[in-house]
């Protein structure tokens, strides 16, 4: 049986910080596809244009929308599991995360090792 | 309520004026009322009793059977010479019967004139222990005015036929009285009393100790002088201060002046110094009675240029004060602003960082190259240093939010140097902790303190190099609990005392300048005090100072 290609989407404006998660999901064992844009406005024509199994966003990102306020958009139409990464790292962001149903929240900066955990965790995936 | 301490003065002030001014008891005795029950609440009778010829008459009528009655509790104020506070009527200490039917505690203060008892002043309140020290204190000033204007009165009723001398008196006393500092008031007396007299010289000597210093004088004579200070005893003016009595001298044989008087000027039974004048005409009767009446309202207006000057000592204070905070103010709003502007700041560099920060750690898990890795990990290492400085900023600049419980001190201090351990490695510090017994409890947020000790020790022990002690001490000093975190380390440049507490400021190598800068804010939140003494090479002593009373 073929194993199914998990899609994930990276929402980080922070290039190096995206081009390394990039790099390390890609090296990852796992099959997945991997799509990285810098806001949460090309974010959501990305999302209407595909299906995701992951949504990864930064909770500051440049343009009208945050990194919460996209998952808030998310959740009424599309299902998306999210993960939500912050340097802003605040009771209220983490409280206001677990309301929307974040399945995780990363501070800045995080280990590697633990931020691939979770995603296989997420994915179900070994 | 408690009235402001320069509220009281003023009121002082215009107290004296109004009472020194005017020579009619009952609309003094109206103006007193009036004042006292201003700022003395409770009050429910008031009255003053003229002491004439070992009979006392009520400024106020009262009821002559209350009055008999309490004839033994009047002659022993009389023999005290001190005024009697009866706290708890109830307790019935004094033989004494009260006016009011309501009073619960009363006060009675004998008006003097010098030793003599010209009257005596009584206030009876509604509640017990209605008078606290400062009333009665204030009270005792308002008498001692009473005792002048009632010695004043005595004077011009013996005196019908000087009624010209009192008016003029009475006017030398409304051009004085009024708040002028020392030297002003003796320089315009001067002058007033040289231009009435029709003297050559007048001069007032102050008394200090057994001299009396020439403080001012006012001449119409080119080239007049006078000694500087003259022994009490020496001279007219010697010889007035000695007997406390006015001195008239006349010499027939002498050009110019040959006519000098000298009158002591008393406040309560104290010398303060004395008034000289001469000139060629002998003083009149007429004069020296005058002149006796102006050393009454100098004496007076001396007293209160003393008040005057202590008022406006006080009114300093507070516009130094209130510039003092002002400038706080100012550089807390400074600090604010570096804040806010750090807060952004420092996420910035978080952020970037963080990229960083995982592609170090990328490479450590994808590349088996030891060389590489070794770098990889400095990277991730120095990243992580950056961090934790980054994250300390932060904390320092967020607000605080205060979680308040009593607690131990001493518990605290203890938990503190179980924390405190790592500080003292690799060094021979001797550790002394010394508090007194039985110091109360203390609100605080004892994490937030736990901090601040843990601040002190660590830098206390990064001040000393190889080899010294820390001294932590508590105890009690008036309303305050002491704590004092000393060493013997390398102490502070004088020229850094004042900026150690300022954010950002550092003499370390490496150090954010946070750390006492977060101490100095938790403390402000606790409204707590923190004071330095240090001197470079011998140590420093961090004295918190945290009031029992807020």
């Amino acid at each position: 049986m073929k194993k199914k290609v998990k899609r994930i989407l990276i929402v980080e404006d922070e290039k190096t910080l995206a081009l390394t998660l990039y790099e390390v999901l890609f090296t990852a064992s796992g099959d997945f596809e991997i799509i990285v844009c810098d806001k949460a406005e090309d974010a959501l024509q990305k999302i209407s244009e595909k299906e995701f199994d992951l949504l990864i966003t930064d909770l500051k990102l440049p343009g009208q929308i945050d990194g919460l306020e996209l998952i808030r958009r998310l959740k009424e139409e599309k299902r998306i599991p999210s993960i939500l990464m912050t340097a802003y790292g605040t009771e209220e962001v983490r409280e206001e995360a677990k309301k929307l149903g974040v399945k995780a929240y990363f501070e800045k900066p995080f280990s590697l090792v633990e931020f691939i955990k979770k995603i296989k965790e997420i994915l179900d995936v070994k | 309520m408690s009235i402001p301490f320069d509220f009281r003065m003023q009121l002082l002030l215009s107290l004296s004026r109004e009472i020194s001014g005017s020579l009619n008891l009952s609309q003094i005795m109206r103006f007193i009322k009036f004042s006292i029950q201003t700022f003395i609440s409770n009050i429910v009778w008031m009255n003053i009793f003229e002491v004439e010829k070992d009979k006392l008459i009520p400024v106020i009528e009262e009821e002559k059977e209350r009055f008999l009655k309490n004839e033994k509790f009047f002659s022993e104020i009389k023999k005290k010479k001190e005024y009697i506070y009866i706290e708890d009527l109830m307790e019935k200490k004094y033989d004494y019967f009260p006016f009011h039917k309501e009073a619960k505690s009363a006060l009675w203060i004998p008006i003097k004139r010098w030793d003599k008892i010209e009257g005596l002043f009584g206030i009876e309140s509604e509640i017990i222990k209605g008078f606290k020290l400062e009333d009665i204190i204030f009270l005792r000033i308002i008498s001692d005015f009473l005792g002048v204007s009632i010695s004043n009165i005595k004077l011009l009723r013996e005196n019908e036929e000087r009624k010209k001398d009192f008016e003029s008196a009475y006017e030398i006393s409304l051009q004085i009285n009024k708040p002028f500092k020392k030297d002003k008031l003796i320089k315009i007396f001067l002058k007033l009393i040289l231009e009435k007299f029709n003297s050559i010289y007048t001069a007032f000597f102050e008394r200090q100790g057994n001299i009396l210093y020439l403080f001012d004088y006012y001449t119409t004579l080119n080239g007049f002088s006078l000694p500087h200070q003259v022994l009490i005893g020496e001279g007219t003016c010697g010889k007035s201060a000695f007997s406390g009595e006015l001195i008239k001298e006349y010499e027939e044989n002498v050009e110019g002046i040959k006519s000098k008087m000298a009158i002591p000027i008393f406040w309560e039974e104290n010398l303060i110094g004395v008034i000289e004048m001469g000139r060629e005409k002998e003083f009149s009767e007429n004069e020296i009675f005058l002149a006796n009446l102006l050393s009454n309202t100098f004496s007076l207006s001396y007293q209160n240029s003393k008040y005057y000057e202590e008022l406006e000592k006080y009114i300093n204070q507070m516009e130094k004060l209130v510039h003092e905070k002002t400038q706080e103010l100012i550089k807390a709003e400074k600090f604010a602003l570096i804040g806010q502007m750090s807060s952004v700041v420092i996420h910035e560099i978080k952020n970037l960082l963080s990229g960083i920060s995982a592609m170090a750690e990328f490479i450590l898990l994808k590349v088996s190259d030891e060389k590489i890795c070794e770098i990889a990990k400095m990277m991730k290492d120095e990243v992580e240093k950056a961090f934790k400085n980054l994250s300390n900023i932060l904390e320092y600049v967020k607000p605080i939010k205060l979680d308040l419980k009593k607690v131990r001190i001493e518990e605290v201090i203890k938990k503190t140097l179980l924390l405190s351990q790592g500080f003292f490695e690799g060094k021979n510090i001797d550790l002394e902790v010394n508090f007194e017994e039985d110091l109360p409890e203390i609100i605080m947020d004892e994490d937030k303190i736990k901090e601040v000790f843990l601040n002190l020790i660590s830098n206390a022990a990064q001040a000393i190099e190889s080899k010294g002690f820390i001294k932590i001490k508590g105890y009690k000093k008036d309303s305050f609990v002491i704590v004092e975190v000393e060493d013997n380390g390398i102490g502070i440049k004088k020229e850094d005392i004042d900026k150690i507490f300022e954010p950002f400021f550092t003499t370390k190598k490496g150090g954010t300048g946070i750390g006492l800068a977060r101490v100095k804010k938790i403390l402000d939140y606790h409204l707590w005090e923190i004071n330095v003494k240090s001197e470079v090479n011998k140590g420093s002593i961090f004295e918190i100072k945290i009031p029992l009373k807020i």
